[in-house]
């Protein structure tokens, strides 16, 4: 369970003080699928950083099963990040001139996964995403919509309960995103906790909880549907 | 970039080494020249101005393989007479040791011993002129009221010289104590080892002594260029560190969004500066060992040069376990300080901040 306790996040640019998250309080269930909509500058990825451990709020709690985020040390948010979040970007942040079984690899290595292993689930992964063709393309040789499935691959490598996407659709066509966002439903489907920010509407629907960010504040909380795990 | 690194820091290295070898090399070739420097080849000869003979105690804790009054020494303010009839103008010595400018040809080799205590050598000439000889006795005076007499022991061809009687050392000191009177005889010390001379002339003026060296200003001159060299070392040493820190830096500048990437999939920071230490670990100690091997042979060209210039001279391959020591060291600050920054680096920039930087 993700619970979100009045968090507070303000950035200082060019003189001037942005609320990014301002006094948001709500809890995400285990295994909820859950999109995350609002305008540019609303503070939807601010809210994924904080939830996924790659920044810390001013003030509030984030406690993800029990642990607050804001207590824990360097290490224990890096070892947070590694097994029990996977994070994907709009910017898909892969190593261009590594392969793809390099690129997921990597994530292993951070886990300490015995080196062994790694094959076995790396294929295991791509094979997830129908991507198991392209062990050994280098990832600058893919296309967009090829890159943020590897990227997804790469996310889940490690087995974790909560997957964060952000804005995972953004450099992507209509085909590709209705892809990805079927590859999240999936993950759904197989009980994780999948969060996801978009722009698109259509796309936001198809989870079934919708939250709606405006200036930092929650604006609305909406539960489109029981659960998609059940379509 | 490591390669290049590598290369560069290699060749400072090497050029601050050789740089300390070389004089450190001609230090020790000169040090072991010095010591074959004494008139019997023993050891190397200091002066010790203003020590008198009764005043050993003073030097007896220094490194100094024996100490000796000058060889020979003229005698002033006695009168030698023979049956009454005082030697005019004559030329009286006292010495230590006689070398083979002296030859005696009639009676015992001339010696300094309890043997010879009460004992004079005369030359061939003044025995010739007063009919002297082996067994005659010499009286001698000096001060107001002191006399003793000495038999003459040997004869000595002395054609080169104008020394006419010649007392062993021990004898003329005890007579001249005896007679209320000062023996100022320079005095002479030989050092176990030129190294020590330094120190030992630090000592000696310390207790009111006037060491002196006839390699003095050698000394200081080639003491100076030493210090001189191993500051250059130095600097240059610490530049060579401080750049392949540098180059060490503009490279994980270069890889700073990936060691991003890495903290975003959850690396921990130690790791991170776990990996770049042993990496420039690796690169700074083959350049040591790199440079330890060329310098071997460096030491041992720069040591045949020096001992060409003092034929004779044996002289040992110097050493540089200090350098490698002041190598170390720095080594560890300066790399250190370099690891140091990455790690606060990467602890300071927010991993978003720098993965979504265009």
């Amino acid at each position: 369970m993700i619970e979100v306790r009045h968090l507070r996040k303000v950035f200082h640019e060019g003189g001037k003080d942005i609320c990014a998250a301002n006094d948001l309080c709500f809890r995400i269930e285990d295994g909820e699928f859950v999109s995350i909509v609002g305008r540019s500058g609303s503070g939807k990825s601010t809210l994924m950083h904080l939830i996924g451990g790659l920044d810390r709020g001013d003030e509030g709690e984030i406690v993800v099963n029990g642990r607050v985020l804001s207590g824990l040390t360097s290490d224990q948010l890096a070892e947070y990040r590694s097994k029990e979040t996977g994070f994907v970007f709009q910017a898909f942040h892969l190593e261009p001139q590594y392969s793809v079984l390099d690129n997921i690899r990597v994530a292993l290595l951070i886990a300490g996964v015995p080196f062994r292993e790694h094959r076995k689930r790396i294929e295991a992964a791509l094979e997830s995403v129908d991507l198991a063709d392209k062990l050994h393309v280098r990832a600058a040789k893919l296309s967009g919509g090829e890159k943020q499935r590897v990227a997804i691959a790469r996310a889940l490598i490690n087995n974790p309960g909560i997957i964060l996407a952000d804005e995972p659709c953004g450099n992507l066509d209509s085909e590709n995103s209705d892809r990805i966002i079927g590859l999240l439903e999936n993950l759904h489907r197989l009980g994780k906790t999948v969060i996801f920010v978009t722009h698109n509407g259509v796309d936001a629907r198809r989870a079934e909880r919708v939250i709606e960010l405006s200036d930092g504040k929650m604006v609305r909380d909406e539960k489109i549907r029981d659960s998609v795990a059940q379509l | 970039m490591f390669a290049l690194s590598f290369v560069l820091l290699t060749t400072t290295l090497a050029a601050a080494f050789f740089i300390s070898t070389a004089s450190s090399n001609m230090m020790q070739v000169f040090y072991d020249y010095a010591n074959t420097m004494s008139p019997d080849e023993q050891g190397f000869l200091i002066t010790l101005g203003g020590l008198r003979y009764s005043s050993l105690d003073v030097v007896e804790d220094l490194p100094l393989d024996y100490v000796y009054p000058e060889f020979l020494g003229s005698v002033d303010g006695v009168d030698f007479s023979i049956d009454g009839n005082t030697l005019e103008s004559r030329y009286v010595y006292a010495a230590y040791v006689l070398d083979d400018a002296y030859e005696v040809t009639e009676g015992i080799p001339f010696t300094d011993t309890e043997n010879s205590s009460e004992c004079a050598w005369i030359s061939r000439e003044i025995a010739d002129e007063l009919d002297l000889g082996l067994g005659d006795h010499l009286t001698y005076r000096s001060g107001t009221d002191f006399e003793t007499s000495y038999a003459i022991a040997g004869i000595y061809n002395d054609a080169a010289v104008n020394e006419d009687v010649i007392l062993p050392f021990e004898t003329y000191y005890r007579s001249e104590i005896s007679a209320g009177r000062n023996v100022n005889h320079e005095m002479y010390g030989v050092l176990s080892d030129s190294r020590d001379y330094a120190s030992v002339v630090d000592t000696l003026r310390e207790r009111k002594l006037s060491p002196y060296s006839v390699l003095d200003d050698s000394f200081r001159s080639l003491t100076l260029i030493h210090a001189l060299f191993q500051v250059v070392f130095a600097v240059i040493l610490v530049m060579g560190l401080w750049t392949f820190s540098n180059i060490c830096g503009v490279i994980l500048e270069s890889r700073f969004r990936f060691i991003m990437k890495l903290r975003m999939l959850g690396i921990r920071t130690s790791h991170i500066a776990a990996v770049y230490a042993m990496i420039i670990m690796l690169v700074t100690v083959l350049a040591f060992v790199l440079v330890a091997i060329l310098n071997q042979n460096f030491s041992a060209f720069i040591r045949e040069i020096a001992t060409s210039l003092y034929p004779g001279v044996q002289s040992e391959t110097v050493p540089v376990h200090y350098q490698f020591l002041v190598g170390a060291a720095a080594s560890v600050v300066i790399l250190g300080r370099s690891i140091y920054r990455l790690v606060r680096r990467i602890e300071t920039y927010n991993i978003i901040g720098v993965l979504e930087e265009k």
